[in-house]
């Protein structure tokens, strides 16, 4: 009884998942005419209801369930509302592109839902138990996306990201098994009264920095930054999408609350993460200036967002908190943007090359405007949203400590640097081209979705208000 | 009644909206007509007269002050407005820019029928009309700011028409950097106002000065606290509002803008851009000392001598055209500087309608005598073509305020200044000198017997003489408004030195003397020297640009070459990091993961002292 | 004799996650990879059954944490062992250097 209460307040949006990825198993066993558009049909409808469902959980106090396992609140539900959302805009993208490519790929859909399951129930758990579970979930099911093409490039991406994986999940769990050794509790509630009151001791400073460093591994960024940029290239354009923004964002969630419930009793966890977020920032700007293939040049700029997230992150307060979500919120348009505009190139012509998206503007106008706005988006250059989303950042890390304005003012210059490589991409968009491809086949949808997330990218940038103030709110509710 | 000030905003919004769809026609080439292009802007216009003409009814009937503001941004101390502030002065203001846009918008139809960028002007006619109707409707100083950059903005696009001309080119952007000063006085003032605000008042959710509350009892109390604060602020953007109305020290840009068209010249330079400066200035009135109000009024004095004497020798129409709106734009800000607001006011409406009619003939005998505007070479068109010679003594006597609506606003005007003997004494002499210039041009282009050999004095367009006329009308009408009862002595005074005026004109004229002492004369021909002064300051800015621009090739250049040497081989240094084995990536990880656990380990032992 | 106490237990656990890792590190074969992957999993499964056992906490959470690591260790294995037959039907041999394609 209590099970089926705890799904009724805290846990639809799971269920939902949970039933469509039946269903999809199912669709693969009926094997029908039109299977793949009733595929489509019915996942975007089971994420529009997931969606929908969102509102009826409750809201006002934090939700315990499971044994205090899992936590319900605010924060959770605008993050799921996140995940669900982006999710949305991957599953339109990605029809048509998969219709050309694998006619048969219903498991396309269901190891992707299992992911976006996996993710949602990473952010809304409150003990490491959970947590680990579905981090894992999400890995595979990403380990898994990684290599659905059929080349042996895919394969070897998903192998590398695997191993990877599996290299962080280890030192995840070292620093869990030994925080469970001295406070002998995985739940974070009990940690935090545990440590409330007493010493903290090398150990629990050392494990809690090897749950970090597993952490780093899903969201991006320094030590474990080579993975991306082998899997992005060696994956589908749409997977891409998927996988440079849903564990992203799960992780980013999770970090948060780790910060505010374990880490925050040492601010030289905080340190070690601006650290590595302000490394990771100056690598990727000064490696992506030598990059030739338009897949490996969005993974090191992935690199650098994750970088500029963990950065705000490190400043634990509210305000920069509600950066992050707002910055969150602006990154989803903008990926999405660039992925579905270079899907929808790469399905003409099969390249991946920056050169070939030379002359494209002469062409095809439209489009090539609404990949530079995405681009001037991901860059910070007003008046797009990643200007907003990057002042605002800005402006909480400032009201940090000192420290992290000296490893700021780093960030910005590599900043700079990094606004080379964009301009890059723009500089060949416009250049004439000897060639002359460009695209010439319809897609309808991809471009509806084009062409309104370039202009809500710029909308977010007039008015902005609605989105600072749902951020606030939700980092306020952590 | 209601419904017009409602929808106030689509007055600013419309002309925007035709704009696009000029835009697109040029684009996508859907149709090359002129006819339609000129329809859509009248339209547009047309409905914005209609409007504001029922928003003035409305708002001065019932005596309102609306307003409706719209938060765009907030930070945690300062919120940022949007918003529409309707009350009998910014609708007259409105009325007057709706009327003469409209009546230039037919005239330049006429005008610039056989040009090549016929739509390209259209569109940034339209688009000053929503800059300007956009300043006009602002409720707060910010916003203000924002369409004060876009009107100048407009001026510059409409100035620059002609730009594949090099002195045309040259002239719009002398025009646009002098009018940059003026806007960076503005924007120094504002930050100034909200630096002051944050430190000294403690205030959290600051609104930036909002012109209805721009009085209340807080800003009185805290201006006699605060007093010198106060007047930089004002001081600044009175600056931006004198450089904006071509008051004397800045009053340059004027005669470079002369360059535009004339119809733009009838538009911006002497009707409704030069108008915001006075706008402004109305709309911060409560902030002022009583030191900067004097300020105001010595400013718009000295102006209206110095440019009214300027104006009395120069030859070229335009140019002296231009100089005579500045000197009347100082009485009009004289006016305003002993608080006669009123006054102030019918005084530039009347006087717009009158400058544009002056600028509109201008161009009608422009286009007569095939673009040349030196008056030394013309004379006798009266002969030729007597509507114009009409046309231009209905400005002349309006502007020179014996008849017609000059009349009228010069008589207030006259009478709200007399208190003060000198400033009463000035304006006569202003008014002496205005009456004499126009009057001499009036007795040079049309008068005399000389005939240029090989002109072909066609008719007029039917479109510009249609203008013409309406603007007369507008003209002639206020004149009869004048009630006797007012009569008194100082109009009787005036009128006397204005007919004296054009009995000297008139001399003037026949025998190209003009009767005063030689270095008067030459003073004023040469504009008192301050283009010299001006060319020199260039100068001097210019060679030491120069000499930067020497040390930025030499020095900064090859900085950055070093620097983007660096960056590219440490870039390739990383790319070779990712050589494809998963082993290596495995061992980067895990040895930088041991080697930031050790300085943990270690920095924890060094400072605990384990 | 030595008493086995906890940190017996803590210390063979860190030598085989170590020896874990190093083999992953080193290792040409994948499928060794993916075998030192296990022992580095058996390690943290002995950290955590190890802690439950010594110290007297209220919860068992420990060993119900090593079951779930197993389990999902050997899910990962499999996923793993997908992706060698794929890599051995295009190249024949199972060696890390055959997955050096996508580099600069």
């Amino acid at each position: 009884m209590e099970f089926l209460n705890d799904i009724k307040n805290a846990f639809l949006p799971e269920l939902i998942i949970f039933i469509t990825i039946i269903l999809n198993i199912l669709l693969a066993v009926i094997d029908g005419k039109n299977t793949l558009i009733k595929a489509k049909i019915i996942n975007v409808l089971a994420v529009i209801s997931a969606l929908i469902s969102l509102i009826f959980l409750q809201i006002e106090p934090n939700y315990y369930s499971y044994n205090n396992s899992f936590v319900s609140n605010l924060y959770t539900i605008l993050f799921k509302a996140l995940i669900l959302v982006s999710f949305l805009l991957v599953i339109l993208t990605s029809v048509k592109i998969i219709r050309e490519k694998r006619k048969k790929s219903f498991e396309y859909f269901a190891v992707m839902q299992s992911g976006v399951l996996g993710a949602l129930t990473l952010i809304s758990s409150n003990d490491f138990l959970s947590a680990f579970v579905s981090i894992e979930i999400l890995g595979l099911s990403c380990y898994f996306l990684s290599g659905f093409r059929k080349n042996h490039k895919s394969k070897e991406a998903s192998l590398k990201y695997l191993l990877t994986g599996a290299v962080a999940s280890s030192l995840f769990l070292f620093g869990v098994s030994y925080i469970y050794g001295i406070s002998g509790s995985i739940n974070f509630s009990v940690i935090n009264d545990i440590y409330l009151n007493s010493s903290i001791n090398l150990l629990f400073i050392v494990s809690s920095f090897f749950i970090l460093i597993g952490l780093l591994f899903k969201i991006g960024s320094i030590p474990f930054n080579n993975w991306i940029i082998d899997v992005y290239e060696g994956s589908n354009y749409t997977i891409c999408a998927y996988i440079s923004l849903i564990p992203k964002m799960a992780a980013a969630a999770f970090i948060s609350r780790l910060f505010v419930f374990i880490f925050n009793f040492s601010p030289v966890i905080q340190l070690i993460l601006a650290f590595f977020a302000v490394i990771s920032i100056i690598y990727a700007s000064i490696g992506a200036i030598h990059q030739t293939n338009i897949k490996r040049l969005y993974a090191y700029s992935s690199i650098i967002h994750s970088g500029f997230i963990l950065l705000a992150l490190s400043v634990v307060n509210v305000y920069s908190i509600s950066s992050v979500i707002f910055y969150i919120i602006t990154y989803i348009f903008m990926n999405i943007g660039i992925w579905c505009a270079s899907a929808i190139y790469n399905n003409e012509y099969n390249t991946d090359e920056i050169s070939d998206y030379k002359g494209l503007f002469y062409k095809n106008p439209y489009f090539s405007i609404a990949l530079i706005i995405f681009l001037f988006s991901l860059a910070g250059i007003p008046p797009t949203s990643g200007f907003l989303a990057k002042l605002y950042i800005f402006t909480a890390i400032i009201r940090g400590d000192l420290i992290f304005i000296l490893l700021l003012i780093f960030a910005l210059i590599a900043l700079v640097i990094s606004l080379a490589v964009y301009i890059k991409v723009i500089k060949e968009l416009f250049e004439k081209s000897q060639t002359g491809i460009y695209i010439k086949g319809k897609y309808l949808m991809q471009k509806i979705i084009l062409y309104s997330l370039a202009l809500i990218t710029i909308i977010i940038c007039i008015v902005p208000d609605i989105f600072i103030k749902i951020s606030q709110i939700a980092a306020y509710y952590i | 009644m209601e419904f017009y000030a409602d929808n106030i905003l689509l007055i600013v919004f419309l002309p925007v909206w035709v704009c696009l769809i000029i835009i697109s026609g040029i684009i996508f080439k859907i149709t090359e007509s002129k006819k339609l292009t000129l329809l859509l802007t009248l339209l547009s216009t047309f409905t914005g007269l209609i409007f504001s003409l029922n928003i003035l009814n409305y708002v001065k009937t019932n005596n309102l002050v609306l307003e409706k503001n719209f938060l765009w941004l907030s930070t945690g101390e300062i919120n940022l407005y949007f918003g529409v502030l309707t009350d009998s002065t910014s609708a007259i203001f409105i009325v007057l820019l709706m009327l003469i846009s409209f009546i230039v918008q037919l005239y330049s139809y006429g005008y610039m029928k056989d040009k090549d960028d016929f739509r390209k002007y259209y569109v940034y006619l339209n688009f000053f009309n929503f800059a300007m109707s956009g300043l006009i409707i602002s409720t707060n100083i910010f916003q203000t700011y924002i369409f004060w950059e876009l009107v100048g903005v407009a001026s510059y696009l409409l100035i620059a028409f002609y730009y594949r001309r090099e002195d045309v080119s040259k002239a719009a952007k002398r025009v646009f950097i002098i009018n940059r000063i003026g806007d960076f006085a503005f924007l120094s003032g504002i930050i100034i106002f909200i630096w002051f605000s944050l430190t000294y008042l403690n205030r959290t959710n600051l609104d930036i000065l909002m012109y209805t509350s721009a009085d209340n009892t807080v800003n009185s109390i805290l201006k006699s606290a605060y007093i010198n604060v106060y007047n930089v602020f004002c001081f600044l953007i009175l600056i931006g509002c004198f450089v904006k109305s071509a008051q004397f020290p800045f009053n340059l840009w004027l005669t470079d803008a002369m360059k535009a068209p004339s119809p733009v010249s009838a538009l911006i330079h002497s009707a409704t851009m030069v108008c915001a400066g006075i706008y402004v200035t109305i709309r911060i009135l409560p902030l002022l000392s009583q030191e900067l109000l004097n300020l105001i009024l010595i400013t718009g004095i000295v102006t209206a001598v110095l440019c009214s004497f300027i104006a009395a020798s120069q030859t070229n129409i335009k140019k002296m055209l231009a100089y005579s709106t500045s000197s009347q734009l100082g009485l009009i800000f004289a006016a305003v500087g002993v608080q006669a607001i009123s006054a102030a006011v019918i005084y530039l409406v009347i006087h717009s309608f009158t400058k544009a009619l002056l600028f509109l003939c201008a161009g009608n005998i422009e286009k007569k005598y095939n673009s040349i505007q030196d008056m030394d070479v013309m004379g006798g068109l009266r002969k030729q073509s007597f509507y114009d010679a009409l046309y231009w003594l209905v400005g002349a006597l309006s502007l020179s305020g014996l008849f017609f609506g000059g009349f009228t606003s010069k008589e207030i005007l006259i009478n709200t200044v007399s208190s003060n003997p000198a400033v009463l004494f000035f304006v006569l002499l202003t008014s002496y000198i205005s009456t004499y210039y126009i009057f001499k041009a009036y007795f040079r282009i049309f008068e005399g017997d000389k005939t240029i050999l090989g002109i072909d004095i066609q008719k007029s367009e039917k479109t510009m003489s249609a203008s013409i006329i309406i603007l007369c009308v507008f003209v002639i009408i206020p004149g009869f408004i004048f009630k006797l009862s007012r009569l008194n002595l100082l109009c009787l005074l005036a009128v006397t030195i204005c007919l004296l005026a054009v009995v000297h004109a008139y001399i003037s004229s026949k025998t190209s003397k003009m009767y005063i002492p030689c270095i008067l004369q030459n003073l004023s021909y040469k504009e008192l020297y301050l283009p010299k002064v001006y060319d020199f300051i260039e100068s001097i800015f210019s060679k030491a640009f120069i000499f930067i621009a020497l040390i930025e090739q030499v020095i900064f250049e090859n900085i950055v070459k070093c620097i983007n040497f660096i960056i590219r081989s440490v870039s390739k240094i990383i790319s070779k990091l990712q050589n494809g084995n998963i082993q290596t990536y495995i061992s980067y990880s895990i040895f930088s993961t041991g080697l930031i656990l050790f300085a943990l380990i270690f920095t924890y032992y060094v400072t605990e002292g384990v | 004799m030595l008493e086995i106490t906890l940190f017996h237990y803590l210390i063979l656990a860190l030598f085989l996650f170590t020896v874990g890792l190093t083999g992953i590190v080193i290792s040409k074969n994948i499928i060794k990879t993916l075998i030192c992957v296990e022992i580095v999993m058996s390690a943290i499964n002995i950290n955590f059954i190890a802690f439950t056992s010594y110290k007297n906490y209220m919860f068992l959470s420990g060993m119900i944490f090593a079951l779930f690591v197993t389990a999902i260790s050997a899910l990962q294995t499999a996923v793993g062992l997908l992706l060698i037959y794929f890599i051995y039907k295009n190249k024949d041999k199972v060696v890390s250097e055959e997955i050096e394609e996508l580099k600069e």
